[in-house]
């Protein structure tokens, strides 16, 4: 079990992760496609809607729907995360409906989390209730579509 | 951040100076909204809304609804709303429907252009005019609230605390 906990001590980035390049399938979203990403300086305020990834790491307020969606340390989203896999190492105040949530050490949460698999590292904080769904909670909404 | 860094390296007009690496709206990508940002940005998605950056260059895939600003602006794709810059760059690809505001302009051979072509003077005693406004202040910084951000929590806490109704509550 050290393993896991070594594994989580030095995944720093999202794609450190064991399933961020596989797993739950979301690999074919993003496949040779650069990621999107709002820099430390941008601000966004309204909906952000993607068929890969979003990296944030300056602010977004407002509604993120994407298969990926990452906020970085500096990042910060007052809104709501609709997504496959979802990696926080920000600031998240909105609630997360995702299959894979990830809280990194570093990663603070200020509301609800829904999920089918939740990880978090030592250190990463959720202020809000974690409610488990099973894998297909999913189905039939995902704008992104299903391959 | 050595393997998105590299797969973002593409051209942009001037390299990142105060946020580091470039932001960047990809062809997957849709915005509906607002876009501001102090460095520069790269748009090859749809955007429906204005965009103010320092630097902007629109990609040939991009869409935007919009007016942009910033302080140059190339633009490969398309534009339907208002342009102004104090540099403007109009690639042959381009297609844009709406005003051009710039100080040095460049139209390449090719390029679609339906609008007004102006020319603004920097004002007296300015050194150079930023079409950037004052930057948000409330940025990654934890404190600040931003607007409409913060109620619900406090309200919440309010009404977890049944004491909080009448009298003040000493904490």
């Amino acid at each position: 079990m050290t393993d896991i906990a070594e594994m989580f001590s030095r995944a720093r980035r999202a794609e450190d992760l064991p399933h961020w390049s596989g797993g739950t399938g979301a690999r074919m979203f993003s496949a040779g496609r650069v990621p999107s990403r709002i820099g430390a300086g941008a601000r966004v305020v309204g909906i952000l809607e993607s068929d890969g990834e979003v990296v944030i790491d300056g602010t977004v307020e407002g509604e993120i729907v994407a298969p990926r969606v990452s906020i970085g340390e500096s990042g910060r989203v007052d809104g709501s995360i609709f997504a496959e896999q979802v990696y926080v190492a920000g600031s998240m105040r909105g609630p997360i409906e995702a299959m894979v949530v990830t809280v990194a050490a570093t990663g603070r949460v200020f509301d609800h989390v829904t999920h089918n698999t939740l990880n978090i590292e030592p250190g990463g904080r959720i202020d809000g209730r974690r409610p488990w769904r099973p894998p297909n909670f999913l189905d039939g909404r995902r704008p992104w579509g299903k391959p | 951040m050595t393997t998105p860094g590299g797969a973002i390296n593409r051209p942009t007009p001037a390299p990142a100076r105060e946020s580091g690496k470039p932001s960047l709206v990809s062809a997957d990508l849709k915005v509906i909204g607002n876009l501001h940002s102090n460095g520069d940005l790269q748009v090859d998605g749809k955007v429906e809304g204005d965009i103010n950056s320092r630097t902007l260059t629109i990609g040939d895939s991009a869409k935007i609804e919009g007016s942009v600003f910033a302080e140059s602006i190339r633009v490969c794709g398309s534009v339907n709303g208002q342009v102004k810059a104090e540099k403007v760059t109009i690639a042959k690809s381009a297609r844009v429907t709406g005003d051009i505001v710039y100080k040095v302009l460049s139209v390449e051979e090719g390029a679609f252009v339906e609008g007004h072509c102006r020319r603004f003077e920097t004002e007296k005693g300015d050194a150079k005019v930023s079409t950037i406004k004052p930057a948000p202040t409330n940025t990654a910084s934890g404190g600040s609230p931003v607007s409409g951000g913060t109620p619900a929590p406090a309200s919440a806490a309010a009404g977890a605390n049944p004491a909080a109704g009448g009298k003040p509550v000493a904490r």
